[in-house]
């Protein structure tokens, strides 16, 4: 007992706190990258997360390809529809105001969704937990389901991943100095504009690892990432969009937090992050890890 | 004259689309399903509403479902469970939006752009799940059966016309409170917000406080609607808590055209209307609706209302409707004005500079010139004609502006005049006016808008003349303008009187604080009238301290007793002293009365608290004679706008035939004379009474004259000394 709690519910909240965190961390990430350089709120984030479970759920029905192949498939797949999105659409946005680019991206997220909602309804598809992650353990005080462990260490390996791409290597150096200066940067001979495609592909990409993550958990579903972006925003909003590592802490902290109101005071757990954000907006507006404009 | 036509054409346009509004409205209960109007209405409402933050702040909500759909629970709720009568649940939701609007809009408004959009979007969607927990909104299936009630005791709302005509004239009084705010000066002070907050902020607006209200309003007629619509369709629901309406909202605005003042009536028709047939094919409302953001974003930015404005009004360079809009497709054109902000000039410097911003603001607010937004630059010259040179330089090399306007000082002026030749710059004068900078030092980049020293002087002199006086005394500022001014004044006031003699002349310095040896000296030589031409704040302060020695009841006296002075002197004043003054308001104002003149008079004192000096009507006709001269010559490139200018009529507030001639680039303007008197009807200051026009071209250098003193002046000395 903690706090007039059973610990065993405790510890299962946290643990699914941990998990909501893990699809927090992976898509604000994303989210950031993607605003570092193209200073485009993506609203599409969402829909391509959704994608990114259906793609999974399509090379199963389809090509008879498991988990694992989708779990490479489906960043792909989706990566390379917003490598086309950002080359034909978002491109011609970018001497505008930012907010068309987040106008641009909510009407392509009510297009995906209705679409996918036609398509398949809106009741959710099974997905089966791979062979190899079923089960778990039982660690005395709790018990931990292997697939739920495996979503948390593996988001946290990516977004550490990315972390070290964006902040220890040449590759991201170029990235970080076209988000400082993209006109310098290409006086240097760098292709600011395919790093930008690239950049876009890849944050999308981010949202679809996500999408097959949480494809086993939260079945396969047109509008699982309708809501869920709003809440992601909110953790964007109370990270700051300044720094990698930022998002990837807010991300898990704040699942972890969402979890425990859920124990503590659960008529709260699905506003406690918008109230969170309120709170930080107050004491500090640029967010935890912003820079001050 | 363009613009006060265009202003009229937007004044017009938009009485008449508001009346066809209404008329539309009030008959088509007749024609079409009245409940499906009542929600075009209500959404209507909505979307203008929002429009007045996204369109005129520059501030896009992404929860303003939040407003609509709490606003609309606590009327059902105040209707249904308290049983107040219909006026009083509408009154409370609207209460309750805006209550929710001041504490959301504090949050939002410390951050801006993007952030703005997802930190209303998070608060809203707390507001929904805030509704779908509530005992109180009954969850999924929301508050049902909400009786419509008897409006004020007296109409019985259950009867669906007398719901749609109540419906129709709440929406009526919400969208006329926009269109005042809008219009209001709050509405400028929000629409220079959206332009450039920092600049705002400078000019000592708490920008956080008009972003908070113009939040505030916005909630409160969201909430109106929201409280409106839950009493027509006797339901609250989960549905208007939505993040889809915020998003449906945003589409309405974008629709119709974001920053007009019909274009989210009209987008809110096209959505409900689509969202009526579409309703069987359940999800692909939604594509359809994404579909729309698509190709607005891309290619339709301007919206119905402002595309279709972009077509009827092309001929009269103007958005219908469209007042500013949100984005520029086109980058602004910059032009300078370099005045005295400080300095001894300084009240003259910052009347010209008002003037030019209104001038600016309303070329803007028609449409801007060829498609671009002007930007007035301001920079200080500080009175000084190295500093004037200095910043004139920068502004020209680093902004490449289209023109410079300004300055107050002839001295600086002249400087500046060389910068404008050497960087083939327009240099457009409006208050500087030595006529050496025009005809000696003249060349192709320099105009005068203003009457030179040459016409100023001679004017003085032809009115003189008149008088029984023989000697005179001069009392000028010790620099270019008092001296060349007085010379002028001298020369033709002997050609016209040959027994004139001058006893003395007195030159203190610019910017001289005690003139009492001036005016004992005045007093001792006992002239018959004193010319002088002190102006600005050296004038006041010589006419408070020799009113104190009674200089003015025994000497009569002549001198720069415009508007500005006047203004500065107030009771101070003594009458019976004559005056003269480039484009003295009141004397304007009975000579060519143009609603377009009172126009301005207006919205100067809006800005000011004053009325229009001279210096400032002169800077407002500057920048208007460039705009007409750049729409002659279609470019904003100097040698045609060169080109253009010569020989043109001026766009001028003081009336019609002032045309630029050739020779010196000088327009013919005159100048105003009159005797200071109170008027019995204008409390305020004193004015003239007697007042004469001397028109330019009755006194002005003759063109040979002009092109011989040019000649003399600009041939190397070599040559001219060689037999």
């Amino acid at each position: 007992m903690v706090f007039g709690v059973p610990t065993q519910a405790l510890l299962g909240q946290l643990l699914i706190g941990l998990i909501n965190g893990s699809f927090y961390a992976l898509l604000s990430l994303g989210l950031a990258v993607i605003f570092g350089l193209l200073n485009i709120i993506n609203f599409t984030h969402g829909a391509q997360y959704m994608m990114g479970a259906f793609v999974a759920y399509f090379v199963m029905q389809w090509a008879g390809l498991g988990y694992w192949w989708a779990l490479l498939v489906a960043p792909i797949v989706v990566g390379l529809l917003g490598v086309i999105l950002e080359r034909t659409m978002l491109r011609r946005l970018y001497g505008l105001d930012h907010l068309y680019g987040l106008l641009l991206t909510f009407g392509l997220a009510l297009i995906i969704q209705g679409l996918f909602r036609n398509e398949f309804g809106s009741s959710g598809l099974p997905y089966a937990i791979p062979r190899q992650l079923a089960g778990g353990h039982n660690l005395g005080f709790m018990f931990l389901p292997n697939y739920r462990a495996w979503v948390v260490l593996f988001s946290l390996s990516v977004c550490l991943g990315t972390w070290f791409v964006i902040e220890r290597t040449k590759l991201g150096s170029y990235l970080r100095a076209a988000t400082e200066n993209a006109a310098l940067v290409r006086a240097f001979g760098v292709n600011v504009p395919r790093m930008i495609t690239l950049t876009y592909g890849f944050g999308v990409a981010l949202a679809a690892v996500a999408g097959v993550l949480a494809a086993p958990i939260y079945q396969v579903n047109p509008l699982m990432g309708a809501d869920l972006i709003i809440v992601v925003f909110a953790v964007v909003v109370i990270g700051g969009m300044g720094s990698i590592m930022g998002s990837i802490v807010t991300g898990f902290a704040l699942g972890v937090i969402e979890g425990l109101t859920k124990v503590f005071y659960p008529e709260a757990s699905n506003t406690v992050i918008f109230v969170i954000m309120a709170l930080v907006l107050l004491v500090r507006p640029a967010g935890l890890f912003g820079r001050a404009q | 004259m363009a613009a006060a036509r265009t202003r009229r054409a937007i004044l017009t346009y938009e009485s008449l689309g508001f009346a066809a509004m209404v008329a539309f409205f009030a008959a088509a209960p007749f024609f079409v399903y009245p409940l499906f109007l009542m929600k075009a209405l209500c959404f209507g409402l909505f979307a203008s509403a929002f429009n007045l933050l996204v369109g005129y702040v520059g501030l896009l909500s992404f929860g303003h479902a939040a407003y609509l759909g709490a606003a609309g629970y606590a009327s059902a709720h105040a209707a249904k469970v308290w049983g107040v009568p219909p006026e009083l649940a509408i009154l409370f939701g609207t209460a309750v939006a805006a209550a929710l609007g001041l504490v959301i809009g504090s949050i939002a408004i410390r951050r801006q752009g993007i952030y703005f959009a997802m930190i209303t979007l998070a608060l809203a969607q707390m507001i929904y799940f805030f509704c779908l927990q509530a005992p109180f909104t009954h969850g999924e299936d929301g508050i049902q059966a909400v009786p419509p009630g008897v409006l004020f005791g007296v109409l019985d709302l259950n009867g669906t016309l007398t719901m749609y005509f109540v419906v129709l004239a709440i929406f009526i009084g919400g969208f006329l409170l926009i269109h005042r705010t809008i219009h209001s000066p709050f509405g400028q002070v929000l629409k220079s917000i959206r332009e450039n907050e920092p600049r705002a902020i400078s000019l000592g607006y708490r920008t956080d406080q008009y972003k908070l209200i113009a939040f505030v309003i916005s909630a409160a007629l969201s909430g109106l609607a929201g409280a409106t619509k839950a009493l027509v369709f006797q339901l609250a629901s989960l549905t208007d808590v939505h993040w889809s309406i915020s998003g449906e909202v945003v589409l309405m605005t974008l629709l119709g055209g974001l920053g007009t003042v019909f274009g989210p009536v009209v987008g809110a028709f096209i959505v409900v209307a689509l969202e009526n047939y579409l309703a069987q094919l359940g999800a692909w409302v939604t594509v359809v609706q994404g579909a729309i953001f698509v190709v607005c974003v891309l290619t339709f930015r301007r919206g119905v209302v402002g595309e279709l404005g972009r077509i009827v009004a092309r001929p009269l360079r103007f958005n219908l409707a469209v007042v500013v809009e949100p984005t520029q497709p086109q980058p602004a054109v910059k032009v300078a004005m370099v005045n005295s902000v400080t300095g001894p000039a300084a009240l003259l410097g910052l009347a010209g500079i008002q003037g030019a911003k209104l001038a600016v603001e309303e070329l803007n607010e028609a449409g801007g010139l060829l498609g671009h937004r002007i930007e007035l630059l301001v920079r200080d010259d500080a009175t000084a004609p190295d500093i004037g040179a200095r910043e004139a330089r920068a502004v020209i090399v680093d902004h490449e502006v289209a023109a410079v306007f300004g300055p107050t000082s002839s001295e600086v002026l002249l400087a500046m005049s060389e910068v404008a030749k050497e960087t083939r710059t327009l240099l457009i004068s409006h208050t500087a006016n030595t006529e050496r900078a025009f005809v000696e030092r003249g060349h192709r980049y320099i105009f005068s808008v203003v009457p030179n020293t040459f016409i100023e002087g001679g004017a003085m002199a032809l009115y003189m003349a008149e008088k029984p006086y023989r000697r005179y005394m001069i009392l000028g500022p010790d620099y270019e303008l008092g001296h060349i001014e007085a010379e002028a004044f001298i020369r033709r006031l002997k050609e016209n009187r040959a027994d004139v003699e001058i006893v003395a002349s007195l030159w203190p310095k610019l910017g001289e604080t005690d003139f009492t040896p001036h005016i004992a000296a005045i007093l001792e030589a006992k002239p018959d009238a004193v010319y002088s031409d002190l102006y600005g704040s050296d004038l006041i302060l010589f006419a408070r301290q020799a009113r104190a020695h009674d200089l003015f009841d025994r000497i009569p006296f002549v001198g720069l007793f415009e508007v500005e002075v006047l203004q500065g002197l107030g009771k101070d004043v003594v009458e019976g002293v004559i005056g003269c003054d480039r484009a003295p308001f009141h004397v304007i104002r009975a000579m060519e009365p143009s609603e377009r003149f009172e126009d301005f008079i207006r919205k100067y004192g809006a800005n000011t608290n004053k009325y229009p000096s001279g210096w400032a009507i002169n800077a407002y006709d500057a920048v208007m004679t460039w705009a007409k001269a750049v729409r002659k010559a279609n470019t904003f490139d100097v040698e045609p706008v060169v080109d253009a200018l010569e020989g043109l009529e001026m766009d001028s507030l003081r009336g019609s035939g002032r045309v630029i001639r050739k020779a010196d680039h000088q327009a013919n303007v005159g100048s105003y004379i009159g005797v200071v008197a109170w008027d019995r009807s204008f409390p305020d200051f004193a004015l003239w009474r007697d007042a004469t026009y001397i028109p330019g071209d009755r006194v002005w250098r003759p063109e040979d004259e002009v092109r011989r003193v040019r000649a003399r002046a600009q041939t190397p000395p070599h040559v001219s000394e060689a037999p």
